[in-house]
């Protein structure tokens, strides 16, 4: 079995203590997987993959500490000091439904930050490995402009070449097609498929589009009543006994075709 | 009974604790402890981490500032000799004018000033400056990618706040002095007699060199450091504590404005209270 590059143990998390979200949720990413999370709106798919990171914190226990345990690269991320968590998370891409791109920064300032800020690498060969990037991400010619003056399909992409320059060893996507028209959806799923290809890059995605799963050859944990449902594949679901999990995934054809 | 006793002060040493932590003094305390630490957390801090931004600060905050600052001094420093040259001779006290324009210029009206006019540019373009890129986000996005906010953001902005305050500061000082003379003379020639300012340029250069003492020197920067330092944490911290909401943008600025205000005057306070009252009392010379 190979190494397990996350993992959450019996996560509870709400905006209010009455009101949990994930109930005893469990999850684990290998080195080289893919998994699609798929659910409800507002069920809390993307503050998982704050938990797993520790952006967000779990509700306490009886005992007032968090409930349920995170593991980063077999750390527990709520254990150990924030500077190793740190540490941590430059092994990680992140790319963030609203990219969340520095807006006072270029595209390549953008792309540059990271490596300017965690390595000693000389500025030229960063600017060099930026502009690989840039061209990676068909971002080529608009490396000089600011975020706002982008398309959101060029923010997505450039949010995602910024996850990927420091080589990461695992992506978080949330929902990297939302917004998107369907021309610039498949060339966001192609160039996440072709990411994969060249680095074997694990990717926990979170998604409404479950059909991009059998593209990138991933398998789809539901989360329903806070918790994540086994991992299937995207026929499988089509074909599934359950109502429930046929819904989202007509919810899903119906968005995607109309 | 004595164990109920000792149970009330631990009670009220923690009430106090909770207090002072969610008091303001406490939460920029607790962001300038960060702010020092950070350097040294992890990898010592490389210049290319935090240099442009920090250039861009001392820029934005002293080279932008610069025209309005020495407006602004030259105006206050005309109408302040104008003042003191008329009233003084009425009082008998005219061989003071110095002392009096180095008290009321260099320790108080340059300081005061200039941390006003840098509280609302500077400081309230970096509490809006950091606040929006919370609401939006972007502080999430440098956390994720294992950047430090507080050393990559928040220490170049207050090094540069600082340094900026107290290069304006200075030639704040400057600009009144040299500046506020030339607009008193003007004065005098547009009325003559009306005004008791019949100095000319050295005797004035003599009596205000005459009055500097090696406490003014080391006032003259230290105020407006800490002004600056307060300025910038302030700000900072405001930005940071915002939410996921744009309204709370304005109201993040708002208060880092009003704060650095009321702040900036009690620090004055304080420095009135180290430097000037162990002068008038005899234990400082």
């Amino acid at each position: 079995m190979s190494e397990v590059l996350t993992e959450a143990c019996g996560l509870r998390f709400g905006f209010q203590q009455e009101e949990a979200i994930l109930d005893g949720l469990d999850l684990e990413v290998r080195r080289g997987d893919v998994r699609i999370l798929g659910g409800e709106s507002g069920k809390g798919k993307s503050t998982l993959m704050r938990l797993l990171i520790g952006l967000e914190k779990p509700l306490p226990d009886e005992t007032g500490s968090v409930s349920g345990q995170v593991f980063l690269f077999g750390e527990d991320i709520w254990e150990v000091p924030r500077l190793r968590v740190r540490e941590l998370r430059k092994r990680i891409g992140f790319v963030f439904q609203n990219n969340a791109l520095v807006s006072n920064m270029s595209v390549l300032e953008n792309i540059a930050v990271p490596m300017r800020y965690h390595t000693d690498l000389p500025d030229d060969e960063i600017l060099r490995s930026a502009r690989r990037w840039i061209d990676n991400l068909l971002l080529t010619g608009h490396e000089d402009k600011r975020p706002a003056h982008l398309s959101l399909g060029m923010q997505r992409r450039a949010a995602m070449a910024r996850a990927m320059a420091m080589s990461p060893e695992l992506v978080f996507l949330d929902e990297p097609t939302a917004g998107l028209d369907a021309k610039n959806s498949e060339i966001m799923l192609s160039l996440i498929g072709n990411l994969r290809a060249l680095s074997n890059v694990a990717i926990l995605m979170v998604t409404h589009d479950l059909a991009s799963a059998h593209f990138l050859g991933g398998r789809i944990h539901l989360l329903l009543d806070g918790r994540l449902r086994p991992a299937r594949t995207y026929e499988d679901l089509v074909q599934s006994p359950d109502p429930r999990e046929r819904e989202l995934v007509r919810d899903d054809q119906e968005t995607r075709f109309g | 009974m004595t164990l109920g006793i000792v149970e009330g002060i631990v009670g009220l040493i923690a009430w106090i604790g909770r207090l002072w932590e969610t008091s303001l003094p406490g939460r920029a305390g607790r962001l300038l402890v960060q702010v020092i630490a950070s350097p040294f957390a992890g990898r010592p801090a490389t210049a290319r981490q935090i240099g442009e931004i920090f250039l861009q600060q001392t820029y934005y905050t002293a080279v932008e500032a610069v025209p309005i600052i020495v407006i602004l001094a030259t105006l206050i420093g005309g109408v302040t000799l104008i003042e003191f040259a008329t009233v003084l001779p009425r009082v008998g006290n005219s061989d003071f004018l110095g002392d009096v324009m180095v008290l009321a210029v260099l320790r108080e009206l340059a300081p005061l000033f200039t941390a006003f006019i840098v509280a609302g540019r500077t400081g309230s373009a970096l509490a809006t400056f950091i606040g929006n890129m919370k609401v939006h986000g972007e502080i999430d996005a440098l956390e994720s990618m294992g950047i430090d906010p507080v050393r990559f953001l928040v220490l170049p902005a207050v090094l540069g706040c600082t340094v900026g305050m107290v290069c304006l500061s200075l030639l704040f000082t400057a600009s009144a002095l040299l500046g506020g003379f030339v607009v008193a003379h003007l004065l005098a020639h547009l009325f003559p007699g009306s005004l008791g300012l019949d100095m000319e340029l050295p005797l004035y250069l003599e009596k205000i060199s005459g009055a500097l003492r090696l406490m003014d020197g080391a006032i003259m920067v230290l105020k407006p450091a800490a002004f600056g330092l307060a300025i910038a944490l302030l700000a900072c911290m405001n930005g940071l504590s915002l939410g996921i909401s744009s309204h709370e943008v304005p109201q993040g600025t708002r208060a880092a404005v009003v704060q650095s205000f009321v702040s900036v005057v009690a620090m004055d306070g304080i420095f009135a209270a180290i430097f000037v009252i162990p002068q008038l009392t005899g234990v400082m010379p």
